[in-house]
């Protein structure tokens, strides 16, 4: 109900919408690299989507008409990221968002809003070998809530796969540690479980 | 992520092309295997300075039962590695402290599988990130991503060299307080005076002694230095440097201050001047907070004419950015300014060219030869690339 009620604001963004649905229907799993500030340090996201809610809308311009299928979704997540020696995140995470793409068209884009719950595992000690090998010797739990606004671009490349990228700017807020913001940049691959 | 890591990365990103002549330098990185060829030489050698090149090559030497001295100025070994006990609850590095390369280069510098031990280091990775400009005190905590570096958990870089390389060598090859003013490689053999008048002689010396130590004029060659040499040497740039700590009643301070913007400190190596929790992952339960400065910037500091004026224009800084909690909480402090050390004369280099480092590696004669930091052809201004630039100008030496 109060999604209904936070969503009911839409209807009047748009112009003409023929069909809706209200079902909540398991639409695709998804993996990705995922990775803060792309490449300095590296990591892995998997997720399953959900379409909560679907509606068509007719566009008009110029006297052609185009539809665009819009729906509300959400996604829970796992992920791992973190930096060798130094760290490793772990990330259950739930976005929540809209997802729309114009029939006939192979792209889509989405946008959502995420809250996760993180886990840093930060290494304190690392020891070093004189042999050459080396290894974390002391680790410290640091668990963080992960607030997050994320935008995927991503296109059909067959019927059921397809590829996406995506950015998103999270935030972490930590129970005794200093906040700081991340910027996750994500190239995953996105299997679809019923046709939207 | 070390500096060498992040500008690689920095270029991948199509953002880092003012690194250039940085990545060019690193391509030429030594071998980083655990086996050194074994060196043959009959003559006798002379080593000025125990800095971290001269430590190294002493270690080779005497690995190959080469004859050899080790001349120091003061009175330890080290140079610009140098530490204090007893000042915080752990030891502190007063010269290098971060180990800018993976944990593996202690193998590489001890290179004997007969040494059997462990180090245990601190992934650095200061979380909370702050900096100062215009008056302000601006969040940077999301740079934590992009650095990532080393340093020692519980002993110092002095400790690995005492540990590690000085027990090879043995002290009584070192002698020390011995500043040498005059080289003359006129003769067969060469001769090297001390400030005390000492003369030794041996079949090749190499120097390590500082940059600017040798741009000072403090060592004089007879005959003088090929032009070449000369104008080789003109080229490095070795600015002032100071490292200050200060221990506090309260912490106040983030884990990392950038007293520069981002960009002019990512940009400019030769300027740094960042303040950095000294205790950051350390087992200690004191507040200590570092300063370390290079370049331009840290001029106005090591320029001053005491220590009180140094300390007070310090906490007046720090009073400005944390609203008084400096001064308040003070306790006490050490400063190492390193270009008033007589035989030092400053922190690191900058700006040597691959040319004017393949021209100082180039021996003089065949009696007399460079290393240090400056020339290192790995990694130019750390104390590995120092050691490295010892260890492998020995095997030019006794061609």
């Amino acid at each position: 109900m109060v999604k209904r009620q936070f969503f009911l604001p839409l209807l009047f963004l748009f112009p003409l919408i023929t069909h809706a649905q209200n079902k909540l229907q398991l639409t695709d799993i998804s993996a990705s690299y995922f990775a803060p500030f792309a490449i300095y340090d590296i990591g892995a996201k998997a997720g399953v989507g959900f379409s909560y809610w679907k509606w068509d809308q007719i566009k008009t311009k110029k006297e052609r008409s185009k539809t665009v299928v819009h729906q509300v979704y959400f996604e829970p997540q796992l992920a791992y990221f973190g930096n060798r020696n130094y760290y490793y995140s772990l990330l259950a995470n739930l976005e929540t968002g809209w997802k729309w793409q114009t029939q006939g068209n192979k792209s889509y884009s989405s946008l959502s809003v995420g809250l996760g719950y993180l886990n840093r595992s930060e290494a304190l000690t690392l020891t070093a070998h004189l042999d050459g090998s080396y290894s974390v010797a002391e680790w410290e739990n640091r668990p963080a809530f992960l607030p997050s606004l994320n935008y995927r671009w991503g296109i059909q490349l067959y019927r059921s796969f397809g590829l996406y990228t995506g950015l998103s700017y999270a935030y972490q807020i930590y129970f005794q540690h200093t906040n700081a913001g991340l910027l996750f940049f994500e190239l995953g691959v996105c299997y679809a479980l019923s046709q939207s | 992520m070390n500096r060498e890591e992040f500008i690689k990365k920095s270029l991948l990103l199509g953002v880092g092309a003012a690194y250039f002549p940085s990545i060019f330098l690193v391509c030429q990185k030594e071998n980083g295997d655990s086996s050194a060829a074994s060196l043959n030489y009959d003559g006798e050698v002379l080593i000025i300075g125990a800095g971290a090149a001269g430590l190294m090559a002493a270690y080779r030497l005497a690995q190959n039962q080469i004859r050899f001295r080790v001349l120091e100025a003061s009175a330890t070994f080290g140079g610009r590695v140098k530490k204090i006990q007893d000042f915080a609850d752990f030891p502190i590095d007063l010269g290098a402290e971060w180990i800018h390369d993976e944990p593996t280069i202690f193998r590489d510098m001890i290179r004997n599988d007969q040494v059997d031990g462990s180090i245990d280091l601190i992934p650095y990775n200061p979380s909370e990130i702050k900096g100062w400009r215009n008056g302000k005190l601006r969040n940077h905590s999301f740079f934590s991503t992009f650095y990532s570096e080393y340093k020692f958990k519980s002993t110092t870089w002095y400790d690995f060299f005492e540990d590690f390389i000085v027990p090879t060598i043995g002290l009584n090859n070192m002698t020390f307080n011995s500043p040498v003013n005059e080289i003359d490689y006129s003769g067969n053999r060469v001769s090297v005076t001390t400030t005390n008048g000492t003369v030794y002689e041996a079949d090749k010396v190499l120097v390590t002694a500082s940059i600017n130590v040798l741009q000072g004029g403090l060592i004089s060659f007879m005959p003088a230095l090929p032009q070449s040499k000369i104008n080789a040497l003109d080229e490095f740039y070795m600015p002032d440097g100071l490292k200050v700590f200060i221990q506090f009643s309260e912490r106040f301070y983030p884990d990392m201050l950038l007293m520069q913007g981002l960009f002019s400190m990512l940009s400019d190596e030769s300027e740094e001047k960042i303040y950095y929790d000294a205790a950051f992952k350390k087992d200690s339960n004191q507040n200590i907070l570092g300063l370390f400065t290079v370049g331009p910037v840290a001029s106005s500091f090591t320029n001053m004419n005491t220590e009180q004026e140094l300390i007070n224009a310090i906490l007046a800084e720090l009073d400005e950015i944390f609203e008084g909690k400096a001064s308040h909480t003070y306790q006490k402090h050490i400063i190492q300014n390193w270009s008033k050390e007589p035989y030092v004369r400053g922190s690191y280099n900058f700006e040597g060219t691959s040319s004017a480092i393949s021209e100082m590696l180039k021996g003089v004669d065949g009696k007399i030869y460079f290393a240090g930091e400056a020339i290192s052809t790995s990694v130019q201004a750390t104390v590995h690339g120092a050691g490295q630039s010892g260890f492998y100008q020995m095997e030019e030496l006794v061609k």
